[in-house]
C-alpha cells in the first residue's frame, strides 16, 4: 500500500472499523515505514488537542427563554364547544381510518423493508466477493494496488443521480442508481496494460458468477435489455467515438462524470473529480470497456494477460478498469486455482475438493501445501500470474504467487476441463525460477 | 387519578432532552462558529427546533445525532444570513502567560476556523465530538467515504498550521 492511502486511512483510524486484515496490512506498512509512523503520531497528537478545544459549559439557562414557546408548543389544542358535540363521532371515523391506514401503510412498509433487506443482503455478498477478490489480486499486483472495497457497501447504499448537464435538459434524471462507482466496479476482472501502463482493454470472464454483474445491474435499471442486447453488446468494440459526457452534482467539494457510449445509456467511462485549492483533480477514473467476444476460449492468450484492476499511476490518482459484458462460456483456470488458494486462506476447506478432479489430486494439493504452512505458516495472500492460462484446448496450467506468513512460494497448478467443461486441478508442483 | 397529560409529558421529556445534551449541543456550537454569544443562541435554537420536531422525530437515529444534525443546518442557516464570519477569539492571555498546551489548542482553534464550512463540520463531529465516521456521515447525511475524506483534509490543513509550532505535533 501506498503512504497516501496510508495516510488517509491513519487520519480517521481511531473513529473508524477495521477489518483484521485491513489492520494487519497497515501495521505492516507502519512498521516498515518511519513516514507513516510520523505522521500517525502527530495526527494522535492532534486528537488530543482537538478533544480539548472550546471544552466549554452552558453557563445560561436557556430553559427559561424557551418556555413561552415550550408552553405554546406543549399546550392541547382548544377545541369549540360545536367540536364536543361531534366527538366520539370523529373519533371513531379518525379510528376507522386510521384502521384503514395502518394497514395499508403496514403492506407498503413490509414490501418495502423486503426490498431493502433483499438489497442489503445482495449488497454484503458482492462486497464481500470483491473484498476477496481484491485480497487475492493485491498479491499479484505490478504496480500500486488501492484497495477501495471498504466503502462500497456503504457507497451502494446512497442514492446517486445520474442526470444530464445543465445545457441538456438541467436535471433530467436518467436514472437512480447506488453509487455508480460501486454499481458498475464489481464486473472488475482482466486489464490488458499497454508498454506505457496505460488501459487498453478490460473484460469480463464470470459468465458463471452468482453475484450481481454489470449486465445485471444495467438490466435491472433499464439501462439495457440483456437477452436483446447480449449477443450485439459482445462484439461492440470501443472504436472511439465520442460519447455523450454527463455529470452527476454531488457535493462541493466533489463531481462526477459518466461518459455514455454514443446513442444509448451505457457507461464508459466514470470520472471522479475533487476539489482541492480551487483546482479539480481527477481522484478515481473509471473506464468500461466492451470487450470482443472470443468463441471458444475466454481470451487470447496472446494479447491479454491477467492484472489487478486498480492501480495507482503514481501521481496520485487510481484507476480501475471495468468490463463490459462478454460471452465468454466457461470460467477460466484460474478461478479455479483461486478457489483452491481462497479455500486455504478463508478457511473454506470444503471447497478445495470440489475443484479438484479428483480425491488423489486433492490430497496432492493437501500435502503440498500443509508442507509449505508447516514452514512458512499460514497462507497470507495470494494471485494467479502469467499469461498461459485458460489456453484453448482441454489441459492447461498456471502459476499463482503465494504470501505466507514468514516467506513466499510459488505454485504451478495443472487443470484438466472435465466433462462438463469445467476447469479441475490436477495436480500441483513448485514452479521453476 | 388519570396520570399526567400528554402535553406535560412532552413538556417532561424535553427537559429531559435539553439537560442530558444542552451542554454538548453548546460545545458543539461553540466548535463550529467560535463565538460564546452565537452559540448560545444556535443552542437555543437547536432546542426549539427540537422542541417543535419531537413528535415527528422517530429515533432512527440516536437522540445525539439527531439535535447534531440540527445544529449542523442551523449553523448553516446562521451562516448564509450573516455572511461575514464573526469570530470572537476568547480573550487571549499573555503570550508569556501561556503554557504550551494552551498555545498548542488556540493555533489548532483558528486554523479550524479558517477551514472550509464542509471539512470544518466533518472534522469537529469526528475529532472534537468523538462521533465515529459512520455517526458524523450520518449528522451530516454524507457518505462514509466522503466523511473520511473530508476529515483527511482538514487534517492535512490543521497539520500545516500546527507544524509551524514549536512543539506542537
Amino acid at each position: 500500500m501506498r503512504c497516501n492511502s496510508i495516510q488517509r486511512k491513519l487520519s480517521t483510524w481511531s473513529n473508524s472499523d477495521h477489518s483484521a486484515w485491513e489492520a494487519r496490512r497497515v501495521e505492516a506498512h507502519l512498521a516498515e515505514c518511519g513516514v507513516c509512523r510520523a505522521y500517525r503520531d502527530e495526527v494522535q497528537r492532534m486528537d488530543s488537542i482537538a478533544a480539548t478545544l472550546a471544552d466549554e459549559k452552558l453557563h445560561r439557562d436557556l430553559l427559561v427563554g424557551m418556555a413561552p414557546v415550550q408552553k405554546t408548543l406543549t399546550a392541547p389544542p382548544a377545541r369549540p364547544f360545536a367540536a364536543r358535540q361531534w366527538a366520539p363521532l370523529v373519533g371513531i371515523a379518525a379510528m376507522l381510518l386510521g384502521v384503514w391506514l395502518n394497514a395499508s401503510r403496514r403492506d407498503a412498509n413490509s414490501a418495502a423493508a423486503a426490498a431493502v433487506k433483499h438489497m442489503d443482503a445482495a449488497l454484503v455478498e458482492w462486497a464481500g466477493y470483491h473484498e476477496r477478490l481484491f485480497q487475492a489480486e493485491g498479491a499479484h499486483q505490478e504496480g500500486e494496488l488501492t484497495l477501495i472495497s471498504e466503502t462500497w457497501y456503504e457507497r451502494a447504499r446512497n442514492s446517486w443521480r445520474i442526470t444530464s448537464p445543465p445545457d441538456q435538459g438541467g436535471d433530467r434524471i436518467i436514472r437512480d442508481t447506488g453509487d455508480p462507482h460501486t454499481a458498475l466496479q464489481p464486473t472488475l476482472e482482466w486489464v490488458q496494460k499497454g508498454p506505457d501502463g496505460r488501459l487498453l482493454h478490460a473484460i469480463e470472464v464470470a459468465p458463471q458468477r452468482t453475484d450481481p454483474t454489470l449486465a445485471d445491474f444495467l438490466a435491472k435499471n433499464g439501462l439495457l435489455d440483456a437477452a436483446a442486447n447480449a449477443q450485439d453488446l459482445g462484439r461492440t468494440a470501443l472504436s472511439g467515438t465520442p460519447a455523450e459526457e454527463i455529470s452527476i452534482p454531488t457535493y462541493d467539494t466533489q463531481r462526477t462524470y459518466v461518459w455514455l457510449m454514443e446513442g444509448t445509456d451505457v457507461p464508459l467511462r466514470i470520472e471522479r473529480q475533487n476539489l482541492q485549492n480551487g483546482v479539480w483533480h481527477t481522484s478515481w477514473l473509471f473506464t468500461i470497456a466492451v470487450a470482443e467476444r472470443w468463441p471458444d476460449s475466454v481470451f487470447d492468450p496472446a494479447t491479454l494477460r491477467p492484472s489487478g484492476g486498480i492501480w495507482s499511476d503514481g501521481q496520485g490518482t487510481g484507476h480501475a478498469a471495468v468490463a463490459a459484458m462478454t460471452l465468454a462460456k466457461r470460467q477460466p483456470a484460474w478461478k479455479t486455482g483461486n478457489v483452491v488458494f481462497g479455500g486455504y486462506l478463508w478457511r473454506i476447506p470444503s471447497d478445495v475438493p470440489k475443484a479438484c478432479l479428483t480425491s488423489d489430486a486433492f490430497k496432492a494439493v493437501d500435502a503440498w501445501m500443509s508442507q509449505k504452512v508447516a514452514r512458512m505458516g499460514p497462507l497470507e495472500e495470494f494471485g494467479s500470474v502469467g499469461p498461459n492460462i485458460s489456453a484453448p484446448g482441454t489441459d492447461t496450467t498456471q502459476a499463482f504467487h503465494l504470501t505466507f506468513e514468514h516467506g513466499r512460494a510459488t505454485a504451478m497448478l495443472s487443470f484438466h476441463k472435465d466433462a462438463d467443461g469445467i476447469w479441475k486441478v490436477t495436480g500441483i508442483s513448485d514452479a521453476k525460477s | 387519578m388519570f396520570g399526567r397529560g400528554r402535553s406535560e409529558n412532552a413538556q417532561l421529556d424535553f427537559e429531559t432532552l435539553y439537560c442530558a445534551n444542552s451542554d454538548a449541543i453548546f460545545r458543539f456550537c461553540y466548535r463550529l462558529c467560535g463565538n460564546r454569544t452565537e452559540a448560545e443562541d444556535l443552542t437555543q435554537e437547536v432546542f426549539v427546533a427540537a422542541l417543535e420536531g419531537l413528535h415527528r422525530f422517530e429515533r432512527r437515529s440516536s437522540t445525539r445525532t439527531w439535535l447534531y444534525r440540527i445544529a449542523v443546518y442551523r449553523h448553516r442557516a446562521h451562516r448564509e444570513r450573516h455572511e461575514t464570519r464573526n469570530v470572537s477569539l476568547q480573550a487571549t492571555p499573555e503570550a508569556a502567560s501561556l503554557g504550551e498546551s494552551d498555545l498548542h489548542r488556540i493555533v489548532l482553534q483558528e486554523a479550524l476556523w479558517k477551514l472550509a464550512e464542509p471539512l470544518r463540520e466533518a472534522f469537529v463531529l469526528v475529532k472534537c465530538e468523538g462521533l465515529t465516521c459512520a455517526e458524523a456521515a450520518n449528522v451530516l447525511h454524507i457518505p462514509t467515504g466522503t466523511l473520511k475524506f473530508r476529515v483527511h483534509c482538514a487534517v492535512q490543513c490543521l497539520r500545516k498550521s500546527l507544524q509551524e509550532v514549536p512543539h506542537a505535533l
